[in-house]
C-alpha cells in the first residue's frame, strides 16, 4: 500500500537540516500501524510527505501503486482527496458548519450533489455514534465528540488511508481509549490502512505495529502481537 | 465544483460577510458610496451635456457668419484700417458666383429701442431678418407667422415679437394683429418666436428681440443697402472652411481688399463653437471618471483589505480544506467570490441608488447651472455607460480579490494544521 524507498528530505531555511536521511518504509494494506519518535526525528516530515502535503528531495513515494513526486497543487489535492483521510490532533472542524456539514466538506470538493453528499456525511456520522449530532456545531460538541466527527470526515471519501496526527493528543485517558477502540474497529470492519503518529506508548501498544523513528530512518519495527 | 459561485459557496461567503456585520457594513458603504458619486456625476455631466447640445443640432453644421470688419493691409490705393461694409449686392454676387452655396441670409442688427403696448413698455432690440433666417437658426414660432420674403421686399411695417417681450408687456394676451410701438412708431405685430436652444444666438437671445424685415431696419436706421452679417450655409459636402475661402475671395474683389488681408472679413462657423463644446464636455467626462473611479478604488482597497484580514483569520480553515482536498482554484474562488459579492451588492445598490435619486431630482423640474442659461436636460444615465459602470462594479470586484486570493493561496495545508 505504502513504499518509501530511500527518501531524504532536506529543510533549507538559514541552515539546512537533513531530516530524513534515505528512509524505507513499507506499509501493507490494511495495516494499523503507529509511528513513534522524540521531536525532531523527522516523524511530522514523514506524515507530511506520506499527507502528501510536502515534498520529498529524493528517493520514491508509491500510495496504492501510484508515484507520488512533485506533483502539482492541484493533483496533489486530487489526490490527497481520494486516497487520504486526514485526523488531527486538535480536530480542524470548521466552526461555522454543523457535523454533518463538516463530514461532507471532502465530498463537496469532489463535486458531489449536496443531497448526496449529505445522504453519505449521515451515514459515517451514524457509524461513529453521532447521527443524533449532525446538526450540531462544533463548539457545542465535547472533544471526543469532536474526533468522531473528524474521523467521519477522514473516512467519508473511502480513502485507502487513514493519516492520523496525534489523535488522542488533546484527550482525555478515557477518550483517548475510546477513539483509539473506533479507529481500530474501523481498521478490522473497513480494511481500511491506519497510520498514526504518536508521542504515547499507551496508545502505540493498542496498534499492531509499532515504526520508532531515530535521526530520520527507521530505528526499529515492533509488532504488537495485537493481531494474528 | 469549478463554478464560481453556486449556493454552496454563497453561503459560505454570506456566513463569513455576517459573521462581523459591521466590519462588513462599513467597507461595503464606501464602495456603494464610490459608485453611487459616480453615477450623479456621471448623470449631471450628461444633463449637462445634453443643455449645452440642446438646439444645436437643429442647426445645419455647415452654417457659418461673415461679417466686415478693419482692413490691415493697404491695397489698391487705401490706407489700412479703413472701414467697409458689406452690401446687398454682394449677396446677389456670393449666389451667382458660388453655386455650392446653398442659402445666404442677411441680418441687420438694429439699437436698443422702447417697445411699448398701451401702459406697458421696456427697452428691446431689433434684429432684421428675411425669411430664411429662422430656417437657420434656432427660431420657434409660438403663434403667428415669421417674416417673409414678401414683407422683405415690399418694406412692411410688421415686427415678430419675442416671447419675454410679450410676456412683460402683453401681460397674457395675444399680440398678434396688434400695433405695438417700436421705438416710437406703430408696427403690426405678426408672430411670437423662441429660441429653441439657449446657447446660440446672435446679437442677443431671440426671446428678447424684435424681429423685422431687414429692409425696414435699414430704412429706419437709414443704413441704405448695408449688411451686418451674412449667414450661410454651403451644400452639404461643401466644406465650411472652402465656403469661406469663396466668399472672402469674391467680397474682397468687390470691396478692394489686399487677398491676403484675413482681418479684413471675419467669419465665424458652428463647427469652431462645436469644438470648443465637445472639449469642454469631454474634459468634463474624464474629470468625472477619474474622480468616480478613484473614490471607487478606494472602496475597493477597503474591501481588499477586509478580505485580506478574514483570510489571516481563517488561515487553519483554509489550511484544513486545502488538506482535505481543495483543489488551488476551489480557494482562490472562495476569497475572490467574498470581494466579489461584496462590492457586487454594494456597487449594485450605488448604481441603483444614484440612478433613483438622479430621478427624483429630474421630477423636481428644471435646474439651471448657478445663473448661467444652460439647463440640465435629461440628467440620467444612459444605457451604455450603465453597462460600463456595472463592468467597472464586476472588475473592481475582481481586483479586490486579487490581493486576498494570492494571500490565501501561500497558506501551506502543513502550516494551517501545524499552528497551534
Amino acid at each position: 500500500m505504502i513504499k518509501l524507498e530511500n527518501i531524504n528530505k532536506t529543510y533549507t531555511g538559514g541552515t539546512s537540516l537533513h531530516v530524513l536521511k534515505g528512509l524505507n518504509l513499507h506499509i501493507k494494506e490494511g495495516e494499523f500501524v503507529s509511528i513513534m519518535g522524540a521531536s525532531g526525528s523527522g516523524k511530522s516530515t514523514l506524515l507530511n510527505i506520506l499527507g502528501i502535503l510536502d515534498n520529498y528531495d529524493t528517493g520514491s513515494y508509491r500510495l496504492n501503486g501510484v508515484l507520488i513526486k512533485d506533483l502539482d497543487e492541484k493533483t496533489a489535492a486530487e489526490y490527497r482527496n481520494k486516497m487520504i483521510g486526514f485526523v488531527f490532533q486538535s480536530f480542524n472542524l470548521i466552526s461555522f458548519k454543523n457535523a454533518m456539514e463538516n463530514v461532507a466538506l471532502p465530498l463537496y470538493y469532489q463535486g458531489v450533489s449536496r443531497k448526496e453528499r449529505n445522504a453519505r456525511a449521515l451515514d459515517y456520522l451514524d457509524k461513529m455514534g453521532m447521527k443524533d449530532w449532525a446538526t450540531h456545531l462544533p463548539s457545542e460538541m465535547s472533544g471526543g465528540q469532536k474526533q468522531r466527527v473528524a474521523i467521519a470526515r477522514a473516512l467519508v471519501t473511502k480513502p485507502k488511508v487513514v493519516l492520523a496526527d496525534e489523535p488522542t493528543g488533546a484527550l482525555d485517558s478515557k477518550t483517548s481509549l475510546e477513539v483509539m477502540n473506533i479507529l481500530k474497529q474501523i481498521n478490522r470492519e473497513t480494511g481500511v490502512t491506519i497510520i498514526m503518529v504518536t508521542h504515547s506508548p499507551e496508545m502505540a501498544e493498542l496498534t499492531d505495529k509499532i515504526i520508532n523513528i531515530k535521526d530520520g530512518v527507521i530505528g526499529s519495527v515492533v509488532e504488537t502481537g495485537n493481531r494474528e | 465544483m469549478s463554478r464560481l459561485i453556486d449556493s454552496d459557496r454563497l453561503g459560505e461567503v454570506w456566513i463569513t460577510i455576517s459573521s462581523n456585520k459591521r466590519r462588513s457594513l462599513l467597507t461595503a458603504f464606501g464602495v456603494f458610496w464610490g459608485m453611487f458619486m459616480l453615477v450623479i456625476m456621471l448623470s449631471m455631466g450628461r444633463g449637462i451635456t445634453n443643455g449645452i447640445f440642446s438646439g444645436i443640432n437643429s442647426i445645419p453644421q455647415n452654417m457659418c457668419l461673415g461679417f466686415s470688419s478693419q482692413t490691415t493691409i493697404p491695397y489698391a490705393g487705401f490706407r489700412k484700417g479703413r472701414w467697409w461694409r458689406i452690401k446687398e449686392s454682394d449677396m446677389e454676387a456670393i449666389r451667382t458666383q458660388i453655386p455650392e452655396i446653398a442659402m445666404v441670409t442677411p441680418m441687420v442688427q438694429g439699437r436698443s429701442v422702447n417697445v411699448s403696448y398701451r401702459d406697458k413698455s421696456s427697452t428691446y432690440r431689433i434684429r432684421g431678418v428675411d425669411g430664411a433666417y429662422s430656417s437657420l437658426m434656432p427660431v420657434n414660432i409660438i403663434e403667428g407667422r415669421y417674416i417673409n420674403d414678401l414683407d422683405v421686399k415690399e418694406c412692411r411695417k410688421v415686427c415678430v415679437l419675442g416671447k419675454r417681450i410679450v410676456d412683460e408687456i402683453y401681460k397674457g394676451k395675444s399680440p398678434v394683429g396688434s400695433y405695438v410701438m417700436v421705438g416710437g412708431i406703430s408696427y403690426q405685430c405678426i408672430g411670437i418666436s423662441e429660441s429653441s436652444s439657449n446657447n446660440i444666438n446672435i446679437g442677443g437671445s431671440e426671446d428678447e428681440m424684435v424681429t423685422m424685415p431687414y429692409t425696414l431696419v435699414q430704412r429706419i436706421y437709414n443704413l441704405g443697402d448695408e449688411i451686418h452679417i451674412l449667414l450661410m450655409i454651403g451644400r452639404e459636402d461643401m466644406p465650411v472652411k472652402m465656403l469661406e475661402e469663396g466668399v472672402r475671395n469674391v467680397i474682397y474683389s468687390r470691396h478692394q481688399i489686399s487677398p491676403e488681408d484675413t482681418k479684413a472679413m471675419e467669419f465665424f462657423n458652428l463647427d469652431q463653437i462645436l469644438q470648443v463644446f465637445r472639449a469642454l464636455v469631454m474634459g468634463l467626462n474624464i474629470l468625472i471618471w477619474i474622480v468616480g473611479l478613484g473614490t471607487l478604488f478606494s472602496g475597493a482597497i477597503g474591501v481588499s483589505n477586509i478580505v485580506m484580514i478574514t483570510v489571516k483569520e481563517r488561515t487553519t480553515e483554509i489550511g484544513v480544506r486545502r488538506a482535505i482536498g481543495a483543489k488551488p482554484f476551489d480557494i482562490v474562488s472562495q476569497i475572490m467570490s467574498e470581494s466579489l459579492v461584496i462590492t457586487f451588492v454594494a456597487g449594485l445598490a450605488g448604481l441603483i441608488g444614484g440612478i433613483f435619486t438622479m430621478g427624483f431630482i429630474e421630477k423636481l423640474g428644471d435646474i439651471s447651472i448657478g445663473e448661467s442659461s444652460i439647463k440640465l436636460v435629461n440628467p440620467s444615465l444612459d444605457f451604455n455607460t450603465a453597462i460600463a459602470a456595472f463592468a467597472v462594479i464586476i472588475i473592481i470586484g475582481l481586483l479586490s480579490g486579487l490581493m486576498p486570493a494570492a494571500r490565501a493561496m501561500k497558506i501551506k495545508a502543513i502550516d494551517a494544521i501545524r499552528e497551534e
